[in-house]
């Protein structure tokens, strides 16, 4: 009972400071307000040895106090045991002060990572924990020894029908070896919620894919196809080649096709 | 010779305007047949009766009445020393021969003073404590896991990792706050994890009960704001053989499950033996959205299917006990839970159309996944003589955790991508716990210890947590004394905990070579206090109950050494080694009001810590690849209350041809909020302001029952949040609910029942799901079909 007599008035008084003491908390997140690439803003193609320009800006309502940059590999996952070629990563934290900052930084691709897309991931933080929306930007990096895929048909805006089947022509060649190749088919969704980022979204309708144990230098693209299903819809569609080589390189083409 | 007296009677009251009066006898047992003295009995005339007379087998009422048949309102009003709020049940009784009614014990919510119902009897489980939902709405609910069954508790909820992992939550308490105690021993697992669920059969649970206050600190450290307590039932079992056999299926996952149970008690009833074995078996699960916005980007979600959900769930248990007396017996029990369930892929890192867009196999489980298998063996000796009570508890149990995902989606690229242990843990525990109780007239004195050790031991090519010991002991004494109109519960306990902590180095990232020290090596000795102060009282049919308690919960060994990255929050949580016990000062109160039919309880709570272990957020970035900010483990002043209302009504609508028809209104509604006073911000992961409705139709006759309700559950919006926390919307949810139950007159019984969660498939975010940071919403429209037999 004496504990708790003496207890009780160091509680109401807590209470009663907890209760006064509300000042404004800052909870605003600080935002980038431009992030370029080697001056785009948008997906790029580098080589690998380059130097990687990225020049960032962001602003807060108080301070904003570091910016982190976090470049990882973007490839799906599907790698079959070790890969001979690293994949390159690169993280940078950088100390920043002020509402609004601008900072840079060069990064140096070494010569020997292995080719593909990688995500350059951009978050920014201000001083008291708030911490913004990421950006993520596409990097294909290439190094010279990456399959070469080579399509005659179909090209950038053909068109399709309904319940056709898309049979590439062309050639995929590495002189190390072929590992994988992979083609799908997407259907393009338009982005109901205003353009301004171009991500509509694509959803897979097809996809057809095969795996080498003998390490081909070539491959004939007509041993793939992919069906566009009768019942499907029309619009814009994406024909995907991925091709993957035994260091672990890898290179996509896209082609843009209509279905009526 | 009833229908003469019968007849006999008609003429008379025919041929004469004196009336007849019939003799009534009534008696009233709980679902174990174990007979009832705290029970009053509510006439059509309302005339009141109190005191029932003890016949040597029966506690019986005796009444007389000028009607042939009776519709009796049967109260039970809890025991001798409790306040409680009563659960009214209704029946039609018959003339002469003596009237058996079974009534159904409830669940007890939050009760905070154990109002020691054991000074005057032996009938321990006094579960009547401002009770609102009963075992078998529970078991209607059919939740995904034990702890989405009992979300509908007042201030009771659920953390929901999709449809195959939650974890229970008590007044926004979560993780290390929330024990569950199986058969006197703590379940221990990863409970620390917020993706980590509770590791127990649903089916095999007989009854749940949440306490907090005096009677939680002889459970085990730390329960003193609430402590989930799993109570095994045996009394019910009856001689030779019984069993029970469960089917379950719902729409949105397409599970199918069922469990079965078989009893065998020998003739000599001494020895019980039974043993059960479920299994659980889901798809993908469904929500009523094809896309969800993440970081500005809009990501599929294929006719609404959550990619990599499904699951599997396979449980095992056996029990035996074996009587020298009826008040002495040696339990033994044993069970594995082994759980394997697919996480959505976005859950472990920033989610991709191309991991998420492609369903495939709807029931198979790709990585990332989770499995989790749970053995435990729980002895239990009890033994009574004279005015002491013995009670001898062990447990021993292991948890075996694999979480499995692809190493170079992490970037981990020097590890064969055929390697997807991401994260292994292996607890090993062992805890004995000796209590011993000595009552006498109107007052009792118990006191006792607990030891535990843990081993934790950790595997895989991630890193949260480092290999650690963990030795814990515990004393505590608790006295419960009664006045005339007043029952007080004091307690003190201390506990302490000796953690022995093993370093841990890993490469950095890529680079093979280096070796980064993330955890280094310590131990740590704490002992801490904990003291608690309750009082209850009754007001006629009204009552009162409250409890102020000083307590201290030693820090947990996450809180103390974790350094590593919880994908899918981006979050880099860094334990801190110089964390104090976290003290503070709870208090709570309920009141009871009965006016019958209308019985009503009201709680509210509150608290202070000096210094609250929370994770904030440091301001710095983690400087692991793929990371967001570094959250450090740290203590400050935090600020916590709430409340709770519970109100049931009942309305009889008549009867007709044997059979009764009822409309039952419940009406829960709870409140909390928690703020940190050093930041001012509220703690995250509290749940919003809620109300549920649920208005019931019931029909109940000699054999055959049916009822169909409705629940309307809603929800505010929460936009009291942490730093880094999205504020998550108001919405309102409907879910029907229609049940059909036959009892044979040979003991058997059978049932079906049809729920429909989220009738109007509503799209909704739920602020205590996992998955809210993806924007994803819950499961839409679900019918759940059960059926079960016993015998």
């Amino acid at each position: 009972m004496k504990a708790l007599r003496s207890t009780l008035p160091i509680l109401i008084t807590s209470l009663v400071f907890v209760a006064c003491s509300r000042e404004q908390v800052d909870t605003e997140a600080p935002q980038f307000t431009s992030v370029m690439i080697n001056g785009e803003d948008d997906e790029i193609t580098v080589q690998s040895g380059t130097i990687l320009n990225m020049a960032i800006s962001a602003q807060d309502n108080e301070n904003v106090s570091e910016i982190k940059i976090d470049i990882h590999e973007a490839f799906d996952g599907h790698e079959h045991g070790k890969v001979q070629l690293d994949p390159w990563t690169y993280v940078k934290i950088m100390n920043t002060s002020g509402g609004s900052v601008n900072v840079t930084d060069d990064a140096t691709i070494p010569v020997d990572v292995a080719a593909g897309p990688y995500h350059a991931v951009f978050r920014v933080l201000d001083d008291n924990g708030n911490e913004g929306d990421y950006i993520e930007r596409t990097v294909m990096i290439e190094n010279g020894s990456q399959p070469v895929i080579n399509v005659t048909s179909p090209v950038d805006e053909d068109v399709f029908q309904l319940g056709q089947t898309i049979t590439p022509m062309g050639t995929i060649t590495d002189a190390e070896g072929l590992e994988e190749v992979h083609i799908s088919l997407l259907h393009v969704e338009h982005d109901e919620h205003g353009d301004d980022h171009g991500h509509g979204h694509a959803h897979l309708v097809d996809e057809d894919e095969v795996e080498f144990t003998d390490d081909p230098t070539t491959f004939d693209l007509s041993n793939l196809s992919v069906s566009i299903p009768a019942g499907g819809e029309i619009g814009h569609y994406l024909l995907e080649i991925k091709a993957v080589d035994i260091e672990g390189n890898h290179s996509f083409l896209e082609i843009e096709l209509d279905v009526e | 010779m009833r229908f003469l007296a019968a007849f006999i009677g008609v003429l008379l009251s025919l041929t004469s305007l004196a009336q007849q009066e019939f003799s009534y006898r009534v008696a009233v047992v709980d679902e174990d047949g174990e007979p009832l003295s705290r029970i009053e009995v509510l006439l059509e005339d309302d005339r009141r009766l109190k005191y029932p007379s003890f016949d040597g087998e029966w506690f019986i009422f005796e009444f007389q009445s000028n009607k042939e048949k009776e519709f009796i309102a049967v109260i039970q009003t809890g025991d001798i020393d409790g306040p409680t709020s009563p659960k009214t049940d209704y029946f039609t009784v018959y003339p002469d021969s003596v009237n058996v009614l079974k009534v159904k014990h409830v669940y007890t919510v939050l009760a905070p003073v154990d109002v020691s119902s054991s000074l005057t009897s032996g009938n321990v489980g006094l579960r009547n404590n401002g009770s609102v939902i009963d075992d078998d709405h529970i078991q209607e609910r059919a939740g995904n896991s034990l702890s989405e069954a009992i979300d509908v508790l007042p201030g009771v909820h659920a953390v929901n990792t999709g449809a195959g992992i939650a974890k229970p939550m008590i007044r926004g308490y979560i993780g290390n706050r929330v024990q569950v105690m199986d058969n006197g021993i703590r379940q221990e697992g990863q409970q620390w994890g917020m993706d980590h669920g509770l590791e127990i059969d649903q089916f095999s649970v007989d009854e749940v009960e949440v306490i907090s206050g005096p009677s939680a600190i002889a459970e085990g450290p730390g329960m003193l704001t609430g402590v989930v307590r799993i109570n095994p039932k045996w009394r019910s079992i009856e001689r030779g053989f019984s069993g029970s056999i469960q089917g379950l299926s719902k729409s949105n996952n397409r599970l199918f499950g069922g469990s079965g149970l078989l009893n065998y008690r020998t003739q000599d009833q001494r020895l019980i033996i039974s043993a059960r074995a479920s299994i659980q078996d889901f798809g993908d699960y469904q929500v009523p959205e094809d896309q969800f916005i993440y970081n500005g980007f809009i990501l599929p979600l294929p006719d609404g299917v959550l990619k990599n959900t499904a699951g599997t769930e396979i449980n095992f248990k056996a029990d035996a006990r074996y009587m020298f007396r009826s008040d002495e017996y040696l339990t033994y029990s044993f069970s594995v839970f082994d759980h394997t369930v697919g996480l959505f892929p976005g859950a472990t890192g920033i989610p991709r159309a191309f991991d998420i867009g492609v369903i495939g196999d709807r029931r198979n489980v790709a990585t990332p996944n989770q499995e989790t298998r749970h053995y435990k063996h729980i002895f239990h000796y009890h033994l009574e003589r004279g005015y002491y009570t013995h009670e001898l508890n062990f447990g021993a149990q292991q948890n075996i955790r694999r979480e499995r995902s692809q190493p170079h989606g992490h970037g981990l690229t020097y590890i064969d991508s055929s390697n997807t242990l991401a994260l292994g843990l292996d607890l090993t525990s062992i805890e004995a716990k000796y209590t011993l109780e000595f009552a006498k007239d109107n007052y009792s004195v118990s006191g006792g210890f607990n030891y535990q050790n843990k081993a934790n031991r950790i595997s895989g090519w991630e890193f949260l947590i480092p290999a650690n010991d963990r030795n814990e002991f515990g004393s505590f004494l608790l006295m419960k004394w009664r006045t005339a109109v007043w029952n007080y519960s004091a307690g003190v306990r201390i506990d302490g905990a000796h953690t022995d902590v093993q370093g841990h180095s890993q490469p950095y990232y890529a680079d093979t070579d280096s070796l980064v020290e993330r955890v280094a090596p310590f131990t740590l000795m704490q002992i801490r206090p904990s003291v608690t102060f309750g009082m209850s009282r009754q007001f006629g049919d009204h009552g009162f109950n409250g409890h102020v308690s000083y307590l201290n919960r030693l820090p947990a060994v996450n809180e103390l050494a974790s350094n590593g990255v919880h994908h899918g929050t981006f979050r880099h949580e860094v334990g801190n080694p110089n964390l104090n016990p976290e003290s503070g000062y709870v208090g709570e109160v309920n009141t009871f009001l009965n006016y019958h039919p209308f019985t009503m309880k009201l709680t509210g709570f509150g608290g202070y810590y000096s210094n609250f272990i929370y994770l904030n957020p440091s301001g710095r970035f983690s400087p692991l690849p793929d990371a967001g900010q570094l959250y450090q483990y740290e203590q400050s002043a935090m600020v916590q209350f709430g409340g709770e209302v519970s109100a049931t009504y009942d309305q009889y609508l008549g009867s007709r041809s044997w059979n009764d028809y009822m409309l039952h209104f419940t009406l829960i509604g709870e409140y909390v909020n928690a703020t940190s006073t050093e930041t001012g911000l509220p703690l995250p992961f509290q749940p919003p302001l809620g109300l549920t409705f649920i208005p019931e139709f019931e029909s109940s006759g000699k054999s055959t029952s049916w009822k169909v309700g409705t629940e309307f559950q809603w929800n505010a919006a929460q936009n009291r949040v942490a730093r880094n926390e999205a504020p998550t919307p108001g919405y309102g949810l409907i879910h029907l609910y229609i049940g059909y139950d036959d009892k044979t007159t040979s003991g058997r019984e059978w049932g079906v029942s049809l729920r429909i969660q989220n009738l109007t498939d509503q799209s909704y975010l739920r602020h205590l799901s996992r998955y809210r940071i993806l924007n994803l919403p819950e499961q839409g429209i679900n019918f759940i079909l059960q059926a079960n037999y016993s015998f």
